[in-house]
């Protein structure tokens, strides 16, 4: 039966079906998107908090390393009191929307882009940071001089929060409502139409997960390997 | 009479929970060269890194030009680190080109491209480094990297520079040439510290030597 549900279902993808293709278009946009705003808010604090020294770091890092861990369906189940119509952003009209999902996503990948970023730095050979200090750069500017040489780590820490987004679950259904056409992205469609017995349709969107997930990791390997390779 | 170019006073150091450096007293005049010798691991390094502003200071101070101190928590602020100038044990290869990488100092200072680019090239050329201009920094040779990582140094003119083992690994021809870009520093008024296993070296460079052993200043000659 799974054999039969994966020669049709890779047959639906080479044809184009549409209901397959929108699942990916909404999956795609919105992981971008969640990653996109997690990267913007997320390195820069990455790095401070790698490089900077304060009392009280040893907690931030513990509290960031623990929202690494956080369940989707506990994100769901937050942003879903906020935005829900009761809730106090039910005035947005957000929930079952495209954006709502990104929020939540954004939420998820957060905690994991500042941590790895902040493991980047925390990992850098001394000898950058020293370089830049000894002559006479300032804070920001030796920011940027060890953002630049790790950047295939900082890469690394992006694919990671993608593939993470990309593929989960829970806040896709509680803040998306897996409506179709509109907020169906691949891992809801996969449930829902598994669910149904519909097994072609799920197989079909889970090798678009898979080539995905091979993609980003093929990237991000080729740029470990082009900034190793420098050495 | 000018204040010291730099002024260590009381000072300790701990790296890893064990204490590296302890240096009552130490002034250098301008225009004076102290050559820091010792075996490795004798605290030559720490010196230089903690003298930068680089490294915590469990006690004491230091100053540079009568400057703004630092004292306890590395990095020192910037107007004190932005007096002085430091060559690392061994020059991290930046992935960019030599040029970009002499400009670094003025970039960070705010000189704009051209007039940085122009003392950079200036800076190439004293240690006869002009032909590196183009090559980017992870394909240079260890002593090229070296060179270069004096060519940074030499861009900022300024009053301290701090050289932690100036001639490893430059090749013989090319050490006069290092050994007169010192004199010409010292020569302009600059204090130079410099760190070296080489006893010859310290002798013919330093106005004054520091053997450090063990953290702790063994004897001063001279």
């Amino acid at each position: 039966m799974i054999l039969e549900g994966a020669g049709e279902g890779l047959a639906r993808l080479v044809t184009g079906d549409p209901e397959v293709w929108s699942a990916v278009r909404v999956s795609l946009g919105v992981s971008a998107a969640a990653v996109l705003a997690a990267a913007a808010l997320g390195l820069p604090l990455g790095l401070a908090l790698g490089q900077a020294r304060f009392r009280g770091r040893g907690a931030a890092r513990a509290v960031v390393n623990t929202l690494m861990a956080t369940p989707t369906v506990l994100i769901g189940l937050v942003g879903y009191a906020l935005l829900s119509r009761a809730g106090p952003l039910g005035g947005l009209g957000l929930l079952y929307t495209p954006t709502a999902m990104a929020l939540g996503q954004a939420a998820l990948a957060l905690p994991l882009v500042v941590g790895l970023a902040a493991a980047a730095v925390e990992r850098a050979d001394p000898r950058i940071a020293q370089t830049a200090l000894g002559l006479g750069a300032g804070r920001a500017r030796t920011l940027w001089v060890l953002a630049g040489e790790r950047r295939p780590a900082l890469f690394a820490a992006l694919a990671v929060a993608f593939g993470r987004v990309f593929s989960e679950v829970g806040i896709s259904f509680m803040l998306g409502g897996n409506i179709r056409g509109v907020t169906r992205n691949i891992p809801t469609g996969i449930a829902f139409e598994t669910g149904r017995g519909e097994f072609a349709l799920g197989v079909a969107l889970g090798v678009v997960l898979l080539a995905v997930a091979l993609a980003i990791n093929g990237l991000s390997a080729a740029l470990e390997a082009r900034a190793g390779g420098v050495r | 009479m000018s204040a010291p170019r730099l002024e260590l006073s009381g000072l300790e150091v701990h790296r890893g929970g064990r204490l590296v450096l302890r240096l009552p007293a130490l002034a250098l005049r301008p225009g004076e060269v102290l050559a820091v010798v010792g075996e490795n691991g004798a605290g030559k390094s720490s010196l230089l890194l903690a003298a930068a502003g680089l490294l915590d200071l469990a006690a004491g101070e230091a100053r540079v030009d009568g400057g703004p101190a630092h004292r306890g928590r590395a990095p020192a602020p910037l107007a004190y680190r932005r007096a002085l100038a430091l060559a690392l044990q061994e020059p991290y290869p930046f992935a960019a080109n030599a040029l970009e990488l002499a400009a670094f100092g003025l970039a960070a200072r705010g000189f704009p491209r051209p007039a940085r680019l122009a003392r950079a090239r200036e800076a190439l050329a004293a240690l006869g480094l002009e032909a590196l201009a183009g090559r980017a920094a992870p394909t240079l040779s260890g002593g090229e990297r070296k060179l270069l990582s004096l060519a940074q140094v030499g861009a900022l003119e300024a009053s301290l520079l701090l050289l932690d083992e100036p001639s490893a690994g430059v090749d013989r021809e090319r050490l006069p040439r290092v050994e007169a870009w010192v004199r010409e520093a010292r020569g302009r008024g600059a204090g130079v510290v410099l760190a070296t296993h080489d006893h010859e070296l310290a002798a013919r460079l330093g106005d004054r030597v520091l053997e450090l052993r063990a953290g702790r200043p063994v004897e001063s000659a001279q």
